[in-house]
């Protein structure tokens, strides 16, 4: 059951200024987004519609600790579709930006994170791909781009995250 | 100058005012109630409570009003207020050219009526059986519009004959009637009370037909009429009682005049007419929004997908026999890349069809897809009937429309179970919105930028306002079922009777006036008229009188400042700023339909705001010349604010865009010379947003 003595009246308002949420608002509840979503389409847990209502009738918590949030493939067919032109792919961009500022963020966005500062790849090089590519006549890579963790820093996510 | 002051029965009770020298003061207890004498050119200040309220009990005086109650008193500002806001009207009014009557006569007694469906028909009938020459002119072979099409009529489900052939035969039995079949307007000149129309009647191709049919026998072309097919020549049976060709599918083979020679003509050519008439009624109907641009609902692309028309006309005809169908509401409706708005009726045609057929074929199965249902009044038994039936609604907006090995399918979420869904049918029936008959209204030089005429009558902008003689009926004003049609037909009828039944129409709207010593004929207030009101006319600017609706934008596009509107001429408008405007003022410059009317709402809901914000009503934002902003700010004003109507409702169509492109130029300007910009502030300010208004002026003083 809802309850709504647990809603946050501002919380749909701070997701509106974020940026991305602007449209929250305008949502009229017709379940478009919902019925073109092919993620929803292989995992009927996930509903982009049932997270714009959550975040309208305020549940904050629920919403920001939903494993479902994290699920958008953001192929934008919502936001084609959308009569009232929600961006709905960005709209679930804010609510997920806003959750990360929150504290709230899975942990496979964290290894993934750390996995970039480390090596400024998600994946490994190893010494089997560069002797790959020597046989394809590529040249070789560098295992590690320090660069990418000074932009990692730049852009203010390690504070976000607390690294 | 008199100054005609109220005191509200001494709850308006102000001490006594210092005014300039030239005041004759006088004082009212209740002058809603004395209505004292004003001359018809005579200048007055009313100094008492709103404009909106005392317009109406003086009207066309030239008067400057000062809401002393709702500016000075209500919120509590100082009585020296009061004296400058009085003081700067009189300025004002001392310069201000008062607005001259203009007297229109009704030269014609006739009316044209466009459009031959149940509006113009009903339209045609009343106006005749009042004794005025009517003409319906209708652009397709036979009378009838829509509702011909139809099989039934649904509340009661009536056949369609039993509504449309009375009406008919009433409007053919009065003598002023005549009616115009395959007849179109090209041309439209003239006013109120006095337009001349060209008319271009297309050929028929057939004349003294004896209905034999033997024509339709021969006729090699068969084509698609919304579903239902038929013959190059063809009939419909209601009036008048014979054949047509329908040349944009015929190919002149001329099978049908070797069984009929003499009375079918392939080489009929078409034939110019004018007319006169006092007044113009427009019914030109349901036009449907096109559906096919909603591409992920296939109509047109996908086999199987079509319109509630063409689905009433196959099912009646008996050509379509579905164990399947889905009907999905507002295909393109309420969607901000379609159609914006409700069209109110399909809803209704939606639940019309579901019916249809499943009185028919018993054993059909009707799904229906809907966003909303919009039952509205006696329609809701109709919706309850039909979930008796067996008709399964599903709440939710489908995504798509599918073929999948050879199965066509709708896609939706089943809002009820929170499930997805996949419906496979036979048929999809899209109830699709309609659309404003731009092209007819702009041929009448009606501007529609609020899309429907019943919008713009909303707006304020309706035809007692506009001494225009041009009326709107039935599905033109706003798409209704027949019932509705008719009433709102009648309505128009009446309209049109009041304005014909007189000599000649006075009115007092305060127009453009242009001053052709300083003209130069630039034609740059030609393009800026929202009413196409501004023409050539040997060598000189010339504003027709009866177009003009009293803007002001022109006033502000003329370099030479040589259009001025009256009541608002810059130099009264001036000296009004100059009066007003203090050391340390925000001035707020305000159009009459929006943002003075919040500034009136904070006052009733006490809402304070300082002081040193002074009020100005203006017609529009877009007759503010930067000149009067620049003179706010020269007296020492610390800001001006200029409030007017949101984007898409300004009541002159784009006089707010106007007032948006002159203040972004103009803050550019203010900022070169080393002025901040954001002294000047144009905000959109709704009615009733007081609290919007309010918010600015204390963001502007800090
Ligand atoms: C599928 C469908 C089912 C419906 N079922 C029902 C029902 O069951 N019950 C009900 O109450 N209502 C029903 N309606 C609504 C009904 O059809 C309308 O209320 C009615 O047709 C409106 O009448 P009208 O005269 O205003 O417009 P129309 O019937 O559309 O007539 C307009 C006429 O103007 C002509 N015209 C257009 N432009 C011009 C021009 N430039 N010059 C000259 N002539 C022009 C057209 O050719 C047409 O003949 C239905 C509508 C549809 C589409």
């Amino acid at each position: 059951m809802i309850d709504l003595k647990e809603s946050d009246p501002q919380f749909k308002w701070e997701i509106v200024k974020k940026e991305g949420g602007e449209g929250l608002l305008k949502c009229f509840g017709c379940s478009d987004c919902a019925a073109s979503c092919p993620v929803r389409y292989f995992n009927e847990n996930y509903n982009p519609r049932k997270i714009i209502r959550l975040t309208l009738l305020g549940l904050k918590d629920r919403v920001l600790t939903s494993p479902f949030l994290w699920f958008c493939a953001h192929c934008h067919a919502c936001t084609e579709r959308c009569p009232q032109g929600i961006r709905v792919a960005e709209l679930i961009n804010a609510i997920k930006n806003y959750a990360v500022d929150q504290g709230y963020c899975p942990e496979g966005y964290k290894m993934q994170l750390d996995l970039l500062l480390k090596m400024g790849r998600l994946y490994e090089v190893e010494d089997f791909d560069l002797k790959k590519r020597q046989r394809l006549g590529l040249p070789a890579i560098d295992k590690t781009i320090p660069d990418v963790a000074r932009i990692l820093e730049y852009t203010g996510i390690l504070k976000v995250l607390q690294k | 100058m008199r100054v005609l002051m109220c005191n509200c029965h001494n709850s308006l009770k102000l001490p006594k005012l210092k005014l300039g020298p030239d005041v004759k003061v006088e004082e009212f207890d209740d002058l809603c109630k004395t209505k004292p004498e004003i001359a018809p050119d005579e200048k007055v200040v009313i100094a008492a409570c709103s404009p909106n309220l005392l317009e109406g009990l003086f009207p066309g005086t030239n008067a400057e009003f000062v809401n002393i109650l709702e500016h000075v008193f209500l919120i509590g500002h100082r009585p020296e207020k009061a004296e400058q806001m009085i003081n700067a009207a009189v300025a004002k009014m001392e310069k201000t050219r008062p607005v001259k009557t203009k007297f229109f006569q009704i030269s014609s007694r006739k009316a044209l009526v466009i459009g031959g469906g149940i509006a113009g028909i009903e339209v045609t009938a009343q106006l005749s059986k009042n004794g005025i020459e009517t003409t319906l002119i209708e652009k397709t072979p036979f009378l009838g519009g829509t509702v011909a099409k139809l099989d039934r009529l649904y509340p009661e489900g009536t056949p369609y004959s039993h509504t449309l052939m009375p009406l008919i035969n009433t409007m053919q039995s009065q003598k002023n009637a005549v009616s115009l079949c395959n007849t179109e307007i090209t041309k439209v000149s003239g006013r109120v009370g006095d337009y001349k129309i060209e008319l271009v009647t297309r050929p028929r191709g057939v004349q003294e037909c004896i209905n034999c049919g033997k024509c339709i026998d021969v006729c090699p072309v068969e084509i698609d009429d919304a579903g239902k097919s038929r013959k190059a020549i063809y009939y419909v049976p209601t009036y008048p009682d014979m054949y047509a060709i329908d040349f944009a599918a015929c190919t002149r083979c001329g099978e049908c005049v070797k069984v009929c020679p003499g009375r079918i003509d392939l080489n009929e050519q078409e034939k110019v007419s004018e007319i006169a008439a006092g007044a113009v009624i427009v019914a030109t109907g349901l036009l449907w929004y096109d559906v096919s641009r909603v591409e992920e609902y296939g109509y047109g692309r996908l086999d199987g997908v079509m319109k509630t028309l063409e689905f009433e006309r196959a099912v009646a005809a008996g050509t379509l026999r579905p164990k399947k169908v889905a009907i999905i509401y507002c295909a393109g409706s309420r969607d901000s890349k379609h159609l914006p708005y409700c069209s109110k009726i399909c809803c209704l045609l939606g639940l019309k069809e579901a019916k249809l057929i499943i009185d028919r074929y018993p054993d059909v199965q009707v799904y229906v897809a809907a966003m909303d249902m919009r039952s509205y009044g006696t329609f809701e038994y109709l919706y309850n009937t039909l979930r008796e039936k067996g008709v399964s609604f599903i709440k939710g907006k489908p995504s798509e429309v599918f073929r999948w090995n050879g199965k066509l399918a709708v896609r939706t979420e089943d809002l009820f179970t929170n499930e997805l869904m996949e419906i496979e049918v036979d048929n999809v029936v899209l109830s699709s919105g309609f659309v404003p008959d731009v092209e007819t209204f702009s041929k009448l030089k009606i501007n529609l930028t609020v899309d429907f005429p019943v919008l713009y009558e909303n707006a304020g902008l309706s035809n007692t306002e506009l001494p225009r003689g041009i009326f709107t009926a039935g599905a033109a004003t706003f798409p209704g079922g027949v019932a509705e049609t008719l009433i709102d037909a009648r309505k128009a009828s009446h309209s049109a009777l009041s304005l014909l039944a007189q000599k000649e129409i006075e009115t007092k709207i305060n127009q453009a006036v242009v001053d052709e010593d300083l003209c130069s004929v630039c034609r740059m207030c030609i393009g800026t008229c929202p009413y196409g009101a501004i023409s050539v006319v040997e060598d000189k600017i010339k504003i027709n009188e009866e177009l003009c609706m009293g803007c002001g934008i022109c006033s502000v596009t003329c370099p030479a400042y040589a259009s001025q509107l009256e009541g608002w001429n810059h130099e009264g408008l001036r000296e009004q700023i100059r009066e007003l405007a203090q050391q340390g003022d925000i001035v707020a410059i305000l159009c009459r339909w929006s943002a003075y009317n919040a500034t009136e709402r904070a006052a009733q809901d006490k809402l304070g705001y300082p002081g040193n914000v002074k009020i100005i009503r203006v017609p529009c934002t877009g007759a503010v010349d930067p000149s009067h902003i620049m003179l706010a700010l020269n007296n020492g004003a610390k800001g001006v604010l200029i409030g007017g109507c949101y984007p898409h409702a300004c009541h002159y169509a784009r006089g707010n865009f106007r007032a948006k492109a002159r203040e972004q130029i103009l803050k550019l300007n203010l900022e070169s010379l080393g002025m901040a910009g954001n002294q000047v502030r144009l905000e959109w300010i709704g009615k009733d947003e007081a609290h919007k208004f309010v918010e600015i002026v204390q963001e502007m003083n800090k």
